[in-house]
């Protein structure tokens, strides 16, 4: 038998307030997730190092790159975070679309940009070779169509890996605790273990190829078109730097043409050849904190309260469990399970899904199974820290009110309440996203 | 003459590396995930797993059919499979399956190398097990001379073949007739499907080894401007697919489909062991489409779905090159 004992409610909630909002051991934003032993810290630092650091031609960066180093882009406010130059180093995809079909335009060095040349950099002092700028050419192709994509921050990102595919897709489709138009698909790649060709048209002399592994449902970038940090590593450091590995062996090429040979001063051979500096990073990212929440008082719970009332919880999903047990490839080839990303509750505010928000976000780039109308739901934790928000950083500083304008498509319902409620009940959601 | 055979030469550079070995090739996939530390999908050997089909499920070129009772139903598939019993058991649920129903095209899709129906009336279905999507390679012959497609290495004769023609290999689906024809309860528009083949060697239902289906160039020439291309008459025995490999397949990432299509009864001979290409239920693993999203039939992605009708999926576009342009 055991007492009973009354409480003031209003100290109930304060206390239970109080404790959830203790509850995760602090950590300062890009700092490493805490609990972590001294081994896993020691990853963390030796990927961080990698992260910072500014390759050289020699090292392999480039011919043709966007970057010399992943801080170029991730920075603000701190490593790890968004473009110090806000929209400045946005990645550009372009293409074309004829009768519905997507041509990357490998001819001209698509489909993805490369903005720098190693030309004139030290140890390439040889080297000829133009940036791209297909912003001066693809806009007036019968087709033709550029979508510029913003930096996203990379904190936290070791709790979404450690998602698994079952946890994201029990949200996909419709589901009787989402509004009826809201749906919501899960995008797919692969956990990366081989390469093989890739069914493109093409006329290059080495064939494209692809890599195939383990299917698992993506989670990252946003069209959600990569399933774990491991591949987002060793594909930016290819195709942000120009620093090639086993699995993205190519270089891009401004077309079909080979590269000038004074401009491959890297010598033979992929640059990262065992993957390590890729698998360095991948625990980098993996291992630090997610960013902590501002101040919450009782506007931005109860702006929360709206928030889900409204359905914008339908796809910004507040809470999520990470696996019972995550494991962390090393670059030695060895696997460590994580305890402090195992069995662990987060608050990304989103459900990783793609959600088709109308034509006017038809970005035209098809990505897996994202069309162009396709987005994954953006993360909200640590968006207080944003200069600009939207795929193409198209919003200046974090203002919702724009933001829910253009939510079309599967969105429109939840929109359409959004503009019928007071402004009151906007405000305090307003509190509570800049509260994330 | 001189430009065409140059731009052949250029073309020939590019198309048959598909089949060369690739500079670097890492390991074998094998389905296992490093951060899962499990099999994440389809385990070896033994197992089971179930996906959804949804109306509709066609690819370019195909008549998609979406009935307002497939609308409003539902299907499921479960496959079944153990190694050490040597089985493969399929079962399918449809609540929804129209009974004997008509359709027709707007004009016949025969082409030059496979003949189709333009209008099935009062057709039944059949299953289709799509083992390989796009992971296994066969050879096309070309004319050299014209850059026209001639056939697949199963459809020719080699000793028949004009001596200007070239082996070129491309990637191939590989399917079978799962079942014979069948059809939906008519009060209740209900079905099931359960049938049993041999793990190491899936036979279709005429006891051959399937029909490889390709999207390849109809001309050298315009290398990106596709025709669909079936065998004709089954493949033999001996190539016939087999689960370890479809496993293989899907822990690569390529995954395995189901497709209902509705099929003249009886089947005319050209139709023997391939399906007409009006597609009904369908569906894949380990990944779907949910309900209320429909795929652009020729990239894939997918977009709200805002009709239910059956319609004709887009076509293969026209080429955007021609690597031969005015003959001198
Ligand atoms: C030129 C700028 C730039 C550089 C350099 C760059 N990135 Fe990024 N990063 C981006 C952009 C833009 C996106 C969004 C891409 C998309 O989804 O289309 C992104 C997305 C990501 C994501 C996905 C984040 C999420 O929320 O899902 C990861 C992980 C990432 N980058 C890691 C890296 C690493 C590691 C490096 C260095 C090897 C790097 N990036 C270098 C611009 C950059
Ligand atoms: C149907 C799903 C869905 C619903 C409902 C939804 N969102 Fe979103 N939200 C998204 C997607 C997808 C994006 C990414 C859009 C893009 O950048 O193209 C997004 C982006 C955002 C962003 C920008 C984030 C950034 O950092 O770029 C904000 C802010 C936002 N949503 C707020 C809301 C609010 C407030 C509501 C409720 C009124 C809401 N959303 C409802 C799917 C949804």
């Amino acid at each position: 038998m055991h007492k009973q004992t009354k409480q003031p409610l209003s100290l109930v909630f304060a206390v239970t307030l109080v404790t959830s909002l203790a509850l995760p051991a602090s950590a300062d934003l890009g700092d490493p997730l805490p609990g972590l032993t001294p081994a896993q810290l020691d990853l963390w630092e030796a990927g961080r190092q990698e992260f910072v650091r500014t390759f050289t031609p020699a090292e392999g960066v480039g011919p043709l790159m966007n970057g010399k180093s992943c801080i170029d882009c991730h920075q603000v406010p701190v490593d790890g975070g968004t473009d110090p130059l806000i929209t400045e180093n946005n990645v550009f995809q372009f293409g074309v679309i004829f009768e519905h079909q997507f041509y990357q335009l490998h001819e001209v060095g698509g489909p993805m940009r490369q903005r720098m040349s190693i030309e004139g950099m030290e140890g390439a002092e040889q080297c000829v070779l133009a940036p791209e700028a297909p912003e001066t050419f693809v806009e007036s192709l019968p087709g033709g169509f550029i979508s510029s994509r913003n930096t996203p921050p990379l904190f936290g990102l070791g709790l979404v890996d450690a998602l698994t595919d079952k946890k994201i897709n029990a949200w996909s489709g419709r589901r009787p605790w989402k509004r009826s138009s809201i749906l919501g698909v899960s995008n797919q790649s692969v956990e990366v273990e081989g390469i093989a060709p890739q069914l493109v048209f093409t006329l290059d002399q080495v064939p494209r190829t692809q890599v195939t592994g383990p299917v698992r449902t993506g989670r990252f970038g946003w069209k959600a078109h990569n399933s774990n940090l491991y591949q987002f590593s060793l594909d930016p450091l290819q195709g942000e730097l120009g620093l090639t590995n086993p699995f993205f062996h190519r270089e891009s090429e401004p077309g079909i043409g080979p590269l000038p040979e004074d401009c491959l001063v890297a010598g033979e051979g992929v640059n990262d050849p065992d993957s390590q500096i890729a698998a360095r990073i991948s625990n980098f990212m993996a291992l630090t904190a997610p960013p902590e929440r501002g101040h919450v008082g009782l506007q931005e719970i109860l702006g929360e309260v709206v928030f889900h009332a409204i359905g914008c919880a339908d796809c910004h999903r507040s809470s999520l469990r990470t696996m019972k047990d995550y494991h962390l490839g090393k670059p030695d080839g060895e696997v460590e399970r994580i305890a402090a990303l195992s069995n662990k509750v987060f608050h990304p505010y989103s459900d990783f899904l793609l959600h088709d928000l109308g034509a006017a976000n038809d970005d035209q780039r098809p990505m897996g199974r994202a069309s162009g109308r396709l987005w994954r739901t953006t993360p909200m934790w640590g968006i207080r820290h944003k200069d600009v928000i939207w795929h193409d950083g198209s919003i200046e500083g974090v203002d919702v009110g724009e933001a829910v304008q253009r939510h079309g498509g599967e969105a429109a319902s939840v929109r359409s309440t959004w503009n019928n409620m007071g402004s009151l009940l906007r405000y305090l959601v307003n509190k509570f996203v800049e509260s994330l | 003459m001189r430009s065409l055979v140059g731009c052949l030469t250029l073309i020939l550079a590019a198309l048959p590396v598909m089949a060369q070995t690739l500079p670097l090739n890492p390991r074998k996939p094998t389905g296992f995930s490093t951060i899962e530390q499990r099999y994440v999908y389809a385990p070896p050997d033994e197992g089971h797993f179930e996906f959804p089909l949804f109306p509709g499920s066609g690819t370019t070129g195909e008549l998609l059919i979406e009935e307002p009772e497939m609308c409003n139903g539902s299907a499921s598939a479960r496959v079944d499979y153990s190694k050490s019993e040597g089985t493969v058991r399929v079962r399918v649920h449809y609540d929804g399956l129209p009974y004997r129903m008509s359709a027709a095209f707007q004009e016949d899709r025969s082409t030059p190398w496979n003949q189709f129906p333009v209008s099935v009336t009062e057709g039944k279905w059949q299953i289709w097990f799509v083992g390989h999507i796009f992971d296994k390679y066969s050879i096309f012959y070309y004319d050299a001379l014209t850059g026209i497609l001639i056939g697949n290495e199963y459809d020719v004769e080699v000793e028949d073949l004009p001596p200007s023609a070239i082996p070129v290999v491309l990637p191939v689906l590989h399917m079978m007739q799962l079942t014979p024809h069948f059809e939906s309860d008519p009060n209740t528009l209900v079905a099931d499907v359960d049938i049993t083949k041999d793990y190491h060697q899936l036979l279709d239902a005429e006891g051959s080894g399937g029909v490889f289906v390709a999207y390849i160039p109809k001309q050298l020439c315009k290398p990106d401007e596709l025709t669909l291309y079936y065998t004709d008459n089954g493949l033999p025995v001996d190539i016939a697919m087999d689960w370890d490999n479809i496993l293989d397949s899907i822990h690569a990432g390529y995954g395995f489909a189901l497709a209902t299509s509705l099929e003249p009864d009886p089947k005319p001979a050209y139709l023997k062991s391939r399906d007409n290409i009006m597609i009904g239920w369908g569906g894949g693993y380990p990944f779907n489409v949910p309900d209320g999203y429909t795929s652009n039939t020729l990239t894939g992605a997918l977009s709200l779905r805002e009709t239910c009708e059956t319609h004709e999926a887009l076509r293969f576009p026209p080429s955007i090159y021609d690597f031969c342009g005015p003959v001198e």
